[in-house]
């Protein structure tokens, strides 16, 4: 009806309607013009404390709004070679609970955090000398995400749609980056995030997903605990008499369950392996390294409790669940928890993170909570809905057009390679490189990066002598590896 | 008096081998090729992400298992550039693969490896692969002439010998092709690889290896005219090649023409003593095999001579298969074409094992593709006798 009346009258105010057009012209092309510059500009770090020089390169801080009050932290760097046509890469640390600042300031960010905790170093292997790579704190609790109802309990399902949100409220706020190539990138149980996101993304048109990589990342939790053992002892971690007990015990005509055992016996041994593995000293992340902060995955120290476990693994055996209920118990008890990874020290990310002028320089809400590289509370009530992402990869891979990158440090105990490996073979794609060698140059001249294996669409890749985090054990290997997985070049 | 006496000899055996197809067991008067079986081996862009698949050379084995080289050019269709070898295995006669192999990567070399020649020692069952590094010189030096060596029938490989502390640093494009073992005197047992020199020093040379590839010497060689200074059109320029051997030990040099000398047609050249000489004596231009510059493929097979190429003066297109019942004196009229399209680097290689199945076959992989050459490398199974 209004339309009808307003043709009406169209005739007697003809010069209103021409200036409303030409406003509505104007205002269109403002607005586009707007869009093509849309980087929210009261996001854009001015001046990043701790760098003798600022970045050539532009860098965002801000808050990516998403459902339900939620609010997620985001740091985005862009690319130092030419932002406008370099890929968008998103990456996520695992946990779950974890921050993805973690993989900016100790893994492959542009600035790395220095051990003073004031100062940064840059790094000559980002990813961001040929991607633009978008660091997210993820989910709400994470880091300085918060939530305006502080609820912090949540789970697989809805992580994978916030994420999904924020990236869309990222392309709103940057839409200049919408027809840029798409990655989802992430570690550790990203190897859920990822997946899981991807699923959302693939159905989502307007945006341009072009692949995903997961580093050291939990595939399937029956498969990492089944490996993981052979893995203890092929290390030379076990000896034989517990490895004999354990074959004794677990396994019948080869196949060996470690992960789901309902013998008693086989449990008692496996407790004795995550001693072995958890708590003797060792360092999970990385094997060959010294485990720094000593292990204990259970401390007070100053009045807080200290949790050095993120409950991964192990997790369908009664002493674990045991376990983690204790965890909960305690935790509701103290007034201070902090969780952190164990032989991580992550003492210069907080000190930097939470000083003042770093948090005013990266536009942190007063309502965020201290930085803390994981967060207990996300981690402790985390609602874990996939036992493996199998169904994710499959759908990926169905659609004959994603490269996928399934890529392990070989000396990781958190998620060890060969559970991936198997987890990559499960899938069942055709072969179309057979295992190899692939290699790089380094500073020593060509080195083995690692092995490869590529299937249709997806390949299984270690990086060797590396620990769980890859771009911080061998930056130049994961450079390589990066480089030629965002390209579509051969490993 | 010398060279008259050599004549006469080389006169009887052409007779004997004009002779020879009539007192074999297979009857060539037959012949009716049909393509019995086809399959993409690579498609550039695909397996491994490589950029382009180039190059292919196709072997049987001592033990009858069927492989297939290629170079997988890593970032760019270029000659030049980084690459892998790419290997391809079958147990079953080609219905059948393995997946791809890269059994050497060279990493990012500016100016990488090139194939090659693969030959297969009978006599104590190896699989020899040489190749060129550097062969452009291009951001390095100098070339090298390579080799690797499977001694489980191509399951795997040696790590990459470098053949120049032998044979110098002359740069030498082996093939690309097969290499050849002497079955016949003289020189029976001896592996015999041609190739080209670089682009002004062009020409065809041959290595050669009494004692199954442990060590090489230069054989013979046909240098171009003006050798080692610039080319120019209409020069005479040999270049890419595949040797044969008769029945009668004759070494037969198919060559690329490059620079289209007296025809767009291909360059023919002998050595009557086993790859020690390629008197211009015996050179001559097959102007039946037109070609428009490029690696053909030639086999002997129960002393039917089989040649492959993109059949055009122009375009490296139109791959087609022709036969010879007088080696390579005449060809018989009555050509197969393979594939009409683009079409460019050919080798071929069939199974003299003595049974009947194994006398029908010949095995062809060609570059294949509908807008460019370079888009596939392609299988073929031949069935010599019209599928009966």
């Amino acid at each position: 009806m209004k339309f009808k009346r307003q043709r009406q009258t169209g005739e007697t105010n003809g010069r209103t309607d021409r200036k409303m057009q030409v406003v509505v012209v104007l205002c269109y092309f403002l607005s586009s013009l707007l869009a093509v510059w849309a980087a929210p500009a009261a996001d854009e770090v001015k001046f990043l404390p701790g760098l003798q020089k600022q970045p050539s390169f532009k860098h965002f801080s801000g808050y990516l709004n998403v459902a339900n009050g939620k609010h997620l932290h985001y740091w985005f760097v862009e690319s130092q070679k030419d932002p406008s046509s370099d890929p968008l890469v998103l990456w996520l640390n695992g946990g779950p609970g974890c921050s993805s600042l973690d993989g900016l300031l100790t893994e492959h960010g542009p600035y790395l955090i220095q051990d003073d905790g004031a100062t940064l170093q840059y790094n000559p292997y980002s990813w961001n000398k040929i991607a633009n790579v978008l660091y997210l704190e993820s989910p709400a609790g994470v880091g300085f995400s918060y939530s305006d109802d502080k609820n912090y309990v949540t789970n697989d399902t809805e992580v994978s749609m916030n994420n999904y949100l924020a990236l869309k409220e990222f392309f709103r706020l940057f839409p200049e980056f919408s027809k840029n190539k798409l990655f989802l990138t992430g570690e550790s149980y990203g190897g859920i995030y990822i997946p899981t996101l991807a699923e959302r993304v693939m159905e989502d048109s307007a945006l341009n997903l072009q692949g995903i990589a997961v580093g050291n990342g939990m595939s399937s939790y029956e498969m990492n605990d089944n490996s993981l053992v052979y893995f203890a002892y092929y290390h030379g971690l076990l000896g034989g008499n517990l490895w004999s007990t354990l074959q004794a015990f677990c396994c019948s005509d080869g196949k060996c369950n470690f992960y789901s055992t309902k013998n008693q016996n086989c449990s008692a041994a496996i407790a004795e392996v995550q001693v072995i593995v958890y708590s003797s000293g060792l360092n999970i992340y990385n094997l060959y390294a010294p485990c720094p902060g000593g292990v204990q995955r259970l401390s007070i120290e100053k009045g807080q409790m200290v949790i050095r476990d993120l409950g991964n693994s192990f997790i369908n055996h009664q002493s674990t669940q045991l376990w983690s209920q204790k965890l909960r118990g305690l935790a509701s008890l103290h007034l201070s928890v902090r969780l952190d990874p164990p032989c991580t020290n992550s003492t210069p990310s907080s000190l930097y993170l939470n000083n003042q002028y770093v948090k005013t320089a990266l536009h942190i809400s007063p309502k965020a909570l201290d930085w803390a590289i994981c967060s207990s509370e996300v981690n402790l009530n985390y609602g874990r809905l996939y036992m493996d992402v199998r169904q994710q990869y499959l759908k990926l891979l169905s659609a004959l057009k994603y490269r996928v990158l399934v890529y392990n440090g070989d000396v990781d105990m958190a998620c060890n390679f060969m559970g991936d490996e198997w987890f990559v073979e499960s899938l069942q794609q055709q072969v179309e490189v057979q295992r190899r060698p692939w290699i790089y140059d380094d500073l020593d001249g060509r080195q083995v990066g690692g092995f490869v294996k590529e299937f249709d669409n997806i390949a299984f890749l270690t990086v060797k002598g590396s620990g769980h985090m890859v771009p911080s054990d061998k930056p130049i290997a994961a450079f390589a590896m990066f480089s030629r997985f965002i390209k579509r070049q051969p490993y | 008096m010398e060279t008259g006496s050599r004549w006469l000899a080389a006169l009887w055996i052409l007779f004997f081998a004009v002779l020879s197809p009539c007192v074999g067991s297979s009857s060539p008067q037959q012949i009716d090729p049909l393509m019995y079986e086809e399959q993409l081996l690579w498609v550039s862009g695909a397996q491994g992400e490589v950029n382009t698949y180039r190059i292919p050379l196709i072997t049987f084995t001592s033990k009858g298992s069927l492989l297939a080289f290629t170079e997988a050019r890593k970032g760019s269709a270029s000659d030049l550039g980084a690459k892998f070898i790419a290997l391809r295995r079958s147990t079953d006669k080609g219905a059948t693969w393995s997946p791809t192999s890269f059994i050497v990567d060279d990493g990012l070399k500016p100016d990488g490896l090139n194939l090659g020649s693969v030959l297969v020692d009978d006599e104590v069952g190896s699989v020899i692969l040489v190749y060129a590094i550097c062969f452009h010189e291009y951001q390095c030096k100098p070339s090298s002439t390579m080799m690797v060596e499977s001694l489980d029938d191509g399951l795997s490989w040696s790590s990459p010998k470098n053949l120049s502390v032998q044979l110098g640093v002359k740069a030498f494009a082996p093939g690309p092709g097969f290499g050849i073992q002497k079955r016949f005197n003289p020189a029976k047992g001896r592996l015999v690889v041609c190739g080209h020199g670089t682009l002004a020093g062009d020409g065809v040379f041959c290595i050669l290896s009494d004692d199954h590839g442990r060590t090489w010497t230069h054989g013979g060689e046909l240098k171009s005219i003006p050798y080692n200074q610039q080319k120019k059109a209409l020069d005479f320029n040999p270049d890419e090649c595949q040797p044969i051997e008769l029945t009668d030990g004759t070494i037969v040099i198919n060559v690329r023409n490059q620079n289209n000398y007296h025809c767009h047609c291909r360059i023919v050249v002998r050595s009557l003593d086993g790859g020690l000489t390629l008197p211009i004596d015996h050179l001559y231009f097959d102007t039946v095999l037109v070609d428009p510059a490029v690696a053909a493929g030639a086999l002997q097979k129960d002393g039917v001579l089989y040649f492959t190429n993109p059949s055009n003066n122009q375009h490296r297109v139109n791959l087609t298969l022709r036969w010879s019942l007088s080696n390579g004196h005449s060809w018989v009229k009555e050509a197969m074409q393979i594939w009409a399209g683009p079409s460019g680097y050919s080798c071929m290689t069939s199974l003299d094992s003595g049974s009947a199945e194994d006398q029908k076959f010949i095995y062809v992989i060609y570059e294949k593709g509908h807008k460019d050459y370079d888009e596939t490398v392609s299988f073929v199974k031949i069935h010599l006798y019209g599928g009966r």
